[in-house]
């Protein structure tokens, strides 16, 4: 592990050296900021992205293969060439820096996904601490979910905002190799910097108000699968797909085959459980048909079904979803609620 | 100065009589959310959980979409239809699409008890939650907000927030002309005289722009677009069992490709279907997590409605809908 600092102002050196890289990094536009590609050094002072980063290694919508035509039929496909460039996330928070290690195990599970695992290898994973003013914002809980706003998992580098310079830390290779690729430009660290990194991190840590003791989540939910308590907080949900489609670590899709002028491919598009469709059978029978079942298995899959299968819990305590619910469903009150009642 | 507290009480009072009374079998409304930043619907089916109901500037959420659950659910195997009525709180806005519900005979009006608030407005949530910043984190649980025609004023543990109108207010308020409700039962609140404003301020803009502009204009808004559909699951006048956009039997009108071709289709199509029939209510640009101005798209059209057809949806259940009439007055250039 290579600790280093970086002044603010040789930042914009890093990125030209970074040329030639797909480099992500929040973008702010009409006051949300998302993850894209980008030309040149983006501002660093954001909120964090309102569309989580998966969407780099994951994509909203995208290719499998293209259907090989003979004639009038389709009669084969033609894969996607694998991705040329590396890729660069710069300004993952210590959250979406976690989800990626669950987005790791799932789909590194019992079948190796070519299409994430190829844009995953190829990528260096560039973390920026969650710091003051900025974050944390109103319903992070990270803290509460084993995270921090220094947490450097699931990346391979972790800036700290430390008023006129980054203190970095480089974790494995891939973040030597963006050391080594701006030599010259980092400088050497001591002992004061690593302090007042941690002291930044300790700041925004305190300033995180909303807490969820997830001791005991597991054997509540093990008993509260029948209770009316699902039917009762879901009344109110729309079935909208926001909380999934923005959570960092849902990963969903559907697979459509498009045809079109006579050309055609198979691709997959994320896919939300919120939907009344989303499990509908080819007999029109639905194992979900009620927005109980719909917004139970969301709650279940992150607090009981992902621990069970990939070892880890599915949330990472961004608070998207609290953010951002029309109706106010709060994953936290949930699981308090849960827990009471499986007492 | 708008009492709430007052109201509030007034609301918990007639809810509870409508329920003891057995007048309805239960009350939409509004409670206080998790973390108290902003009202959320309720459900209330028992007299004694009537104090959860509260009535103030963050009650944002229109509930008729509940209601049109509730006309719409159907019974279990074995399970008798209830057609009992139930009782709904509305704000003048949402009155509105209770006006059109009936009007489109999805809402027989003896199924429900109305309970209508008089109201100056409710706040734009994206902008509560930039106010909500300037007070200290540990203060923000239980916050009350008041309002005044001049401002709002937003009371926490220890202090209070003085924050002038326009800078909470929600962007649909700005251009409301509808502060008493349209259809009621009971109305709470007193009448509210007063409050002209120039109800098309904000649509003359995009009027004023070009095609080209326009498209531009559009074409960066709607790639934005997750598709979650939130716009469309709000909406109380989006209440076709299964939408042209889930139908995937015999095959697919519309495919899952979110890009601007796509994502304009659906956004198009669900503007084209709310036409004469969109009262305004805001709800899709409300939730909409990625602020997409959606409302700008429907008021163009209720515009043109007003101005060509002389339709202006929401006012009188007597009214016959749009596209369900015909006067020989209409222009007609295109048939």
């Amino acid at each position: 592990m290579a600790e280093m600092i970086i002044k603010k102002v040789r930042v914009d050196g890093l990125f030209e050296a970074m040329k030639g890289k797909d480099v992500y990094a929040p973008v702010t536009e009409d006051g949300i900021s998302r993850f894209k590609l980008v030309d040149g050094t983006p501002n660093l002072k954001f909120k964090n992205s309102r569309k989580p980063p998966k969407e780099a290694f994951f994509p909203q919508t995208e290719k499998m293969f293209d259907l090989v035509k003979d004639g009038t039929r389709f009669v084969g496909a033609k894969d996607v060439p694998s991705r040329d460039k590396d890729i660069v996330m710069f300004g993952i928070r210590p959250c979406d820096g976690r989800a990626f290690n669950v987005l790791d195990e799932l789909f590194n599970w019992d079948y190796k996904d070519p299409y994430y695992l190829d844009k995953r290898e190829k990528a260096t994973v560039i973390g920026l601490a969650c710091t003051l003013p900025e974050m944390p914002n109103n319903n992070c809980f990270c803290t509460s979910m084993g995270g921090s706003p220094g947490s450097s998992e699931g990346m391979d580098m972790l800036w700290v905002d430390i008023g006129d310079s980054y203190y970095v830390e480089s974790l494995n290779d891939k973040g030597n190799a963006i050391l080594e690729l701006g030599k010259g430009i980092f400088e050497e660290s001591g002992d004061d910097i690593r302090s007042s990194a941690g002291k930044a991190i300790e700041d925004a840590a305190n300033a995180i108000d909303r807490k969820l003791d997830t001791d005991g989540v597991r054997d509540a939910l093990a008993k509260t699968f029948d209770n009316d308590y699902w039917a009762e907080f879901s009344k109110r949900c729309m079935g909208c797909g926001i909380c999934t489609f923005l959570c960092p670590t849902c990963h969903c899709f559907d697979i459509q085959d498009i045809v079109k002028n006579g050309e055609g491919v198979r691709q997959r598009t994320w896919d939300s459980c919120q939907f009344d469709y989303y499990s509908i059978h080819a007999s029109n029978h639905n194992p979900r048909p009620e927005k109980k079942n719909r917004q139970r298995n969301r709650v279940y899959h992150k607090f009981y079904y992902s621990e069970n299968k990939l070892g880890l819990v599915g949330c990472v305590g961004c608070g998207r979803c609290i953010n951002l619910c029309p109706v106010n469903i709060d994953i936290i009150e949930v699981i308090q609620g849960a827990k009471e009642l499986g007492q | 100065m708008v009492d709430y507290n007052a109201m509030t009480l007034d609301i918990r009072a007639k809810a509870k009589a409508m329920l003891e009374n057995k007048e309805v079998k239960y009350i939409i409304g509004w409670e206080r959310g998790a973390n108290s930043f902003i009202s959320r619907p309720v459900i209330i089916r028992d007299a004694g959980d009537t104090d959860r109901l509260v009535w103030n500037p963050g009650c944002v959420d229109n509930l008729t979409r509940y209601l049109v659950e509730e006309m719409q659910y159907k019974p279990k195997r074995g399970e008798e239809p209830d057609l009992s009525p139930v009782g709904i709180i509305v704000k003048p806005c949402d009155s509105k699409s209770i006006v059109e519900l009936i009007k489109e005979n999805i809402v027989p009006r003896e199924r429900v008890k109305i309970i209508a608030v008089t109201n100056i407005g409710t706040v734009e949530t994206n902008k509560l939650r930039k106010i909500l910043q300037k007070i200290p984190q540990d203060k923000r649980a239980g916050i009350d907000i008041l309002q005044d025609d001049n401002e709002f004023t937003i009371k926490y543990e220890g202090g209070e927030l003085k924050v002038p109108r326009p800078e909470l207010l929600a962007n649909k308020c700005e251009t409301c002309v509808t502060h008493n409700p349209v259809i009621h039962d009971v109305v709470i609140g007193d009448k509210i005289e007063g409050f002209e404003k120039d109800e098309w301020a904000d649509v003359a803009e995009l009027e004023n722009m070009s095609p080209e502009e326009r498209w531009k204009f559009w074409e960066a808004q709607i790639s934005k677009c997750v598709r979650c559909y939130a716009c469309r699951d709000s909406c109380s006048l989006c209440y076709c069992a299964e939408c042209v956009f889930d139908k995937e039997k015999p095959f697919t009108w519309i495919d899952k490709t979110v890009d601007v071709s796509n994502n304009m289709f659906y956004h198009l199509v669900r503007a084209m279907h709310l036409a004469g029939r969109c009262v305004d209510c805001g709800e899709c640009e409300r939730v909409c997590p990625v602020n997409i101005p959606i409302r700008k798209l429907n008021r163009l059209l209720l515009k043109s409605a007003k101005d060509r057809y002389r339709i202006y949806p929401g006012m009188n259940p007597e009214d016959k809908p749009m596209f369900g009439s015909y006067d020989i007055a209409d222009p007609d250039e295109v048939v």
